[in-house]
């Protein structure tokens, strides 16, 4: 656990510090991440999946479930339970390489959106937010939400498929 | 969204729908579209997982606290409580575990080893996961206590399983002092149920394994006890999280 902690420690916490913005928590929960990870390092093939998108997607998930548990949306600890088999990470398959191909791909391509495209991709991926939270925060109808998420996330989808498929 | 017509419409919500930001309509025809068996949607959640990992791994890296890494990894066996054969057992799994990572990153051969070295030690791996299998299990329930003063933590319940406590910023218990974790019932005197020792960042983790009646237990709460005393009633209470 040392050496996964020594490699990934940094970036998970920084996934969950950019979410609750506080040290504290984001210290809890970065504990709680690595219960997580280590009670299913096992069901994890290494030839079949990279690691890194899975630890990410589940110290996410801990961040979420945390903001949502705060802003009393309804949530229970094992809601992300079936998106967090480490089995779906298995078409990842691949050199290191092109996940730092494809990283760098969605970098340059979050700096082609606009302020409003950012910000909303900044609400859902980085703090969790719902289309709906995101409409009453920016002030802009529901259907703008929706429209300004599908667009940039359609933008960033296909610089990383683009980027893979190189 | 009005009009999901065929795979591709829901292909546009998927990174949303692994998030769990969807609406509710949203979600349950996606989930009712799945439950068909649809095989190319199945495929597309997992490129959604990916392209949500690719995307969050764009955060800027903020650096840790130097403790952070010591508290993680004392969570992996220095916690000390009076069951000394449960954590002979968690220490030597928990080690045995450690070193199948270290392999498991190393490289493919190694990798190897590790699932043979996992393998072996899986009777000691079972006991050492009841934290786990307690945190994750449905119907456990999250109680924090002390946010944002010294202690705290949190408190996991499940009704089946028992009760893990995660605690932080636990002062080093005074010379001849140790710190004890009892079960508060709603009637009747205090169990003591766990010794325990704070890691040197001040965190521990105790597990009380066994079914928990909601109905009957009051609270969880944290004691500094005389070494060698007879444990009766909780002598010097820190703190008490409601359950």
């Amino acid at each position: 656990m040392a050496v996964l902690y020594d490699r990934f420690g940094g970036l998970l916490y920084s996934i969950i510090f950019r979410a609750v913005r506080d040290q504290s928590t984001a210290e809890d929960l970065v504990q709680e991440t690595f219960f997580r990870i280590w009670n299913r390092i096992h069901t994890f093939d290494a030839e079949k999946g990279r690691l890194e998108p899975w630890l990410v997607t589940v110290a996410r998930n801990r961040a979420f479930d945390h903001l949502r548990s705060v802003r009393g949306a309804a949530t229970e600890l094992t809601s992300f339970d079936e998106l967090e088999r480490a089995g779906h990470f298995a078409i990842a398959s691949g050199p290191r390489a092109d996940h730092v191909v494809q990283r760098r791909a969605v970098e340059q391509a979050l700096t082609s959106l606009n302020e409003t495209q950012r910000e909303v991709i900044e609400l859902t991926h980085f703090e969790g937010m719902t289309q709906a939270e995101i409409a009453d925060k920016l002030h802009k109808p529901l259907g703008t939400v929706k429209g300004l998420v599908r667009s940039a996330l359609r933008v960033l989808r296909e610089a990383a498929e683009g980027s893979a498929a190189q | 969204m009005n009009n999901l017509d065929n795979c591709a419409d829901f292909r546009e919500l998927y990174e949303l729908y692994s998030l769990g930001l969807l609406d509710a309509s949203e979600k349950e025809r996606i989930d009712e579209h799945l439950a068909a068996g649809c095989e190319q949607c199945r495929a597309s959640i997992e490129q959604a997982l990916l392209q949500n990992a690719i995307l969050s791994g764009t955060v800027t890296l903020v650096k840790p606290p130097a403790h952070l890494r010591q508290r993680v990894l004392a969570g992996f066996g220095e916690a000390r409580p009076r069951r000394n054969w449960f954590w002979a057992f968690a220490l030597t799994a928990a080690a045995c575990f450690l070193a199948a990572i270290g392999l498991f990153l190393q490289n493919r051969e190694l990798q190897t080893e590790m699932a043979q070295a996992t393998r072996r030690n899986a009777l000691e791996l079972a006991r050492v996961a009841d934290v786990s299998r307690i945190l994750q299990a449905p119907g456990t329930r999250l109680v924090t206590f002390g946010p944002g003063a010294a202690p705290h933590g949190s408190v996991f319940v499940h009704a089946k399983l028992g009760i893990v406590m995660v605690a932080g910023t636990l002062a080093p218990a005074p010379a001849g002092w140790n710190y004890e974790t009892w079960i508060v019932p709603a009637s009747g005197a205090p169990r003591a149920v766990e010794a325990f020792t704070p890691d040197a960042n001040g965190s521990a983790i105790t597990i009380i394994p066994g079914a928990v009646d909601p109905n009957s237990v009051k609270a969880v709460a944290v004691s500094l006890e005389p070494a060698g005393a007879t444990l009766q009633k909780p002598t010097k209470v820190l703190f008490a999280a409601a359950i």
